[in-house]
């Protein structure tokens, strides 16, 4: 029960991260800047309007962003993504949570090659060369939580009574972090204001989706920043050991609306890296969790 | 949370940032937070007044003094590229190997601390950089680098060794880098630039002159 | 009495330096006498060393051989300077060091001369290291002396691969600490060799490995051998003689202080077996680089990295007899080689072999020592080269080396060969040489004195010399 809220406040509550995030950067550039609620209004919108397809696309087009946000609906439904344990869980599932996302960005990055576009091929293949490198740190750094807990669940990862503590939980909240930064197209690896500049990566890929479509895959960002966001706070915050402690709703919504906060001021006082740096960054992510994962 | 293996992991990621520093700047950076770190290591040994001093002089020549030296002469000679013969992705890579290498070691050797794997690392890292980068710099850094993996050995080991040989090591050193320094300040007025690689005047093979 | 010994050379070093030209001169003669008397006098009067100096056979006879190399250097240096002087006065050697050439390259020396007597005279393995760097650092500024851009390439590449072997060798200390434990027994040669069966073997077994590829890129064993010749071609003269006639002995004595240990623990067949593969690999490699030598320099650099071989062979064969005598007798005559090169060099102006020809005309006192110093170093009889390589083909064959005698064999005749033909092309007389100019005996009595010393050796060795070696060869014994 207690499961289903989490996954139903974990629907509800997600588009809230980007605004809050929009809003630390506005405060930080001394704008107002728009309503947190500003994703709810867009998304509003989106879903009233007509899609628009190109003569040229097929149905992997269309299929895309459903997808991707049921592969994403999917992935949150192993992921205890609240306060309290998940809503399905088995040995293995931190896996299946990693193919998830991946399948959600392959759906994605499908959608972005059948449109025949050069643009949008360029940007999908920046966004599976990013993936590639930040995978490798997203799986070392599972490995660690892995390897502490001795089993291959999130459930008994975030419940075990042997958490990872010390220097390598410092190191893999880094690289995890890292990861989040990547994974959702943020400074310093993407800039998500910027539309129509040859140097961005996730934007590139759904510029021809509109209306309902859009409205997925608009959706589908902030609930994958959820997803990724619960992974970082579930380690950093102490959730009590064993089965019970405090399972406490109100400390994850802190953590993940703390953690939107630093992202906002991260992408507020950093410029976005060069092309050529990025994967610099992300290969020592990777190297932060192989440290984590030698010294745990 | 123990302190000590922070330190460790803190030189272990300063190796890192070494090999995949693509400036001069950077790289100097790496190797004066190192020595701090590796200068604060010395507490893991009981402490004494000898412990006290070592540690202190390693961070006054580690930390402060090497950097300061370093840095001015680099702006002297207008160097800030390490010129790598390996690219810093690559780099990346071998690191990674490295790391490893180092960790199988320190099992091998029934010393599996995070220190012990550390010192190797920063061993193995000091002679990468010093092969694989063209820079008298990053030569002299390396060098550096590498007698701080062997510090950090020295530390890592349970038993003591005696503070007055630590201490004519860290002299050694000190006077070691010191006269790089002053050397690569001659290389880089004769020759206007500090690339090794291109001074190479000296071979058995070629008809040189 | 024998901290004097490294205290005597620094001390005056220190004042040379911010002494006068004319005080560092006298400095310099004076220390170099001073230091050579009294290490004579600790060989008639044995010392009871201390907790962290002592010297026993080995160290004694390395002290003595750097001793008298660097008295005869000293001498050398006099004529050396003055002709330095006359030609190059302006030449700045550091910024650091004020600008007058003079003290400041006597001071080096001095200071070269403290650090070596150090190494000779440490009992603690680590104090040891400390010197043995100390003396890569005091001898890297008299290599670029001159500031040439192929000086300094040469001395960059001396100082980073030794100094980067160096600290290899102080992991093998480290190493060593780690095999003794917890079992409270000091870095001390002597009280370690005494405790050896107390060692953990794997770990001294991985101090024996780092130590040998630290202390045989000091020494100058194949393949760690790349900075060597360079050095050795561009340092000048004396200071060459130094570097391959005291400083390599430095860094075998090292070497073979840990060697010592390993085979008191019982890794004396394994050591052994690592000094035979690299001393054959070095004479193998100079041999093949001397073949085509165009620089005589090189030339000698490349003889030292093979005789440097032959005394790893004989250290590996187990006659460490045979490796002390062909060490003492190859400090004499390579130095007295070098002096000599320094001669042709000031004549000829070109370090290339086919540059310099008629040299029996235009410096016949030179090219006669210079044509002996070269049969001495082939191991001709009567010097005594010629008997070191026999001992050490004997205890080859006598341990049943057949195949590593027959190569080592094979390789003394191309060296034969590499050092011949050159040396023939340099004293074959050429028309049109002009008359000799007089030499100076401050350039010849040097080497002389050097060269009548492995003469000495070969034709008889004194008993108080025999002594010596014997008490040497026992210091380090086992493999």
């Amino acid at each position: 029960m207690t499961a289903i809220a989490d996954f139903a406040a974990a629907l509800l509550l997600a588009p809230l991260l980007p605004g809050v995030i929009n809003r630390v950067k506005a405060f930080f550039a001394g704008r107002r800047g728009q309503s947190v609620f500003q994703l709810y209004y867009d998304l509003r919108k989106l879903l009233a309007k007509g899609a628009v397809y190109s003569s040229a696309s097929g149905f992997v087009f269309r299929l895309g962003p459903v997808a991707s946000l049921a592969a994403l609906l999917a992935a949150l439904a192993v992921m205890p993504a609240g306060g309290h344990g998940s809503l399905a869980s088995f040995d293995g599932d931190i896996i299946l949570f990693a193919y998830l996302l991946a399948l959600s960005r392959f759906v994605t990055v499908l959608a972005a090659l059948d449109t025949g576009s050069s643009f949008e091929g360029m940007g999908a293949s920046r966004e599976v060369f990013f993936s590639a490198l930040a995978e490798p740190a997203f799986f070392l750094s599972l490995a660690v939580l892995a390897k502490k807990a001795g089993a291959f669940s999130f459930n008994l990862i975030f419940l075990s009574a042997n958490p990872v503590t010390g220097t390598p939980l410092l190191l893999v909240l880094a690289a995890l972090f890292i990861v989040f930064l990547a994974e959702n197209c943020r400074i310093p690896f993407d800039d998500p204001n910027t539309h129509l500049e040859l140097t961005m990566i996730h934007e590139v890929m759904v510029l021809d989706h509109s209306g309902p479509d859009f409205a997925l895959i608009s959706y589908g960002a902030a609930l994958k920043m959820w997803l990724l966001g619960a992974v970082v706070v579930r380690l950093a915050l102490p959730f009590g050991g064993g089965t019970g402690g405090a399972q406490s709703p109100a400390l994850f919504l802190a953590g993940i609306f703390a953690l939107a906060i630093a992202t906002g001021i991260v992408e507020s006082c950093m410029a976005r890296l060069r092309l050529l740096k990025v994967p610099a960054l992300l290969l020592s992510a990777s190297m932060l969790a192989f440290a984590a994962f030698m010294v745990s | 949370m123990n302190y000590f293996e922070l330190l460790a992991v803190i030189v272990i990621l300063c190796d890192v940032a070494l090999c995949a520093a693509s400036r001069l700047r950077a790289m100097i950076r790496a190797a004066a937070v190192q020595g701090a770190a590796l200068g604060l290591l010395a507490f893991i040994k009981p402490v004494t007044w000898e412990i006290v001093l070592l540690s202190a002089a390693t961070i006054a020549i580690k930390a402060v003094l090497f950097p300061w030296l370093l840095n001015i002469a680099r702006e002297k000679s207008k160097a800030d590229e390490p010129a790598p013969y390996v690219g810093y992705n690559f780099s990346f890579a071998i690191c990674a190997a490295m790391f490893g290498v180092s960790v199988w070691l320190s099992h091998r050797l029934d010393v599996a601390t995070t220190l012990m794997a550390g010192a190797f690392f920063t061993v193995l890292a000091g002679f990468f950089v010093i092969v694989s980068r063209k820079s008298a710099f990053s030569q002299a850094i390396g060098y550096l680098v590498l007698e701080g993996g062997v510090y950090a050995f020295g530390m890592a080991m349970p038993n003591e060794a005696p503070a007055l040989v630590e201490l004519g090591l860290l002299l050694d050193v000190f006077m070691a880098v010191f006269i790089m320094g002053i050397m690569v300040y001659h290389i880089s007025r004769e020759f206007e630039h500090a690339d090794m690689a291109k001074i190479a005047f000296l071979s058995d093979l070629e008809d040189y002159d | 009495m024998i901290s004097a010994a490294i205290l005597l050379p620094a001390v005056a070093g220190a004042a040379a330096l911010f002494g006068g030209k004319a005080l560092a001169r006298f400095l310099l003669k004076a220390t170099a006498c001073a230091h050579l008397a009294l290490v004579l006098y600790m060989c008639v009067f044995p010392q009871r060393g201390g907790y962290w100096l002592a010297l026993d056979g080995a160290g004694l006879l390395f002290l003595v051989l750097a001793s008298v190399l660097f008295a005869a250097a000293a001498f050398y240096a006099m004529g050396y300077l003055d002709h330095s002087a006359a030609h190059r006065e302006a030449h700045v050697l550091s910024p650091l060091f004020g600008t007058e050439p003079q003290p400041v390259f006597i001071a080096f020396l001095l200071f070269f001369l403290a650090s070596m007597s150090f190494v000779c005279a440490s009992r603690h393995l680590g104090l040891m290291w400390v010197a043995l760097e100390a003396t890569t650092l005091a001898s890297v500024p008299l290599i670029c002396f001159h500031k040439t851009p192929r000086s300094l390439e040469a001395a960059w590449k001396y100082l980073m691969i030794c100094s980067v072997g160096i600290a290899l060798a102080l992991l093998g200390n480290f190493f060593l600490t780690a095999a003794v434990g917890a079992r409270e027994v000091p870095l001390l040669y002597d009280v370690l060799r005494q405790n050896a069966a107390k060692l953990d073997p794997l770990w001294l077994k991985a101090a024996f490995a780092v130590t040998f590829i630290g202390y045989g890129t000091k020494m100058g064993l194949a393949p760690m051998h790349t900075w060597l010749p360079d050095a050795h071609s561009e340092a000048p003269s004396l200071v060459s003689a130094l570097l391959s006639g005291a400083l390599l002995n430095c860094a075998f004595l090292s070497m073979m202080r840990v060697n010592a240990v390993c085979a008191a623990a019982g890794l004396g067949a394994f050591s052994a077996k690592v000094f035979l593969a690299f001393g054959l690999l070095s004479v193998v490699v100079a041999a093949a680089l001397m073949l085509r030598q165009r620089d005589y320099k090189r030339l000698l650099a490349y003889s030292s990295v093979e005789n440097m071989g032959i005394i790893a062979v004989a250290a590996g064969a187990g006659a460490p007899y045979a490796a002390m005598l062909h060490a003492a007798n190859h400090s004499f005559t390579k130095a007295a080689l070098f002096l000599l090169s320094g001669n042709i060099l000031r004549r000829f102006r070109s370090k290339k072999i086919e540059d310099v020809k008629g040299l029996a005309q235009a410096l016949p006192k030179t090219s006669f020592l210079w044509a002996a110093g070269m049969l001495a170093i082939l191991g001709m009889p009567p010097f005594g080269i010629f008997w070191s390589k026999f001992l050490t083909l004997k205890a080859l064959l006598g341990s049943g080396g057949y195949w590593a005698a027959g190569l080592l064999l094979f390789m003394l005749a191309a060296v034969f060969a590499g050092v011949a033909h050159p040396v023939m092309e340099m004293l074959r007389p050429v028309e049109g040489q002009s008359a000799p100019e007089p030499e100076k005996a401050v350039f010849l009595f040097p080497a002389l004195l050097l060269g009548l010393c492995t003469l000495l050796l070969g034709v008889f060795i004194p008993a108080p010399v025999e002594a010596l070696l014997k008490s040497a060869a026992a210091a380090l014994g086992g493999g």
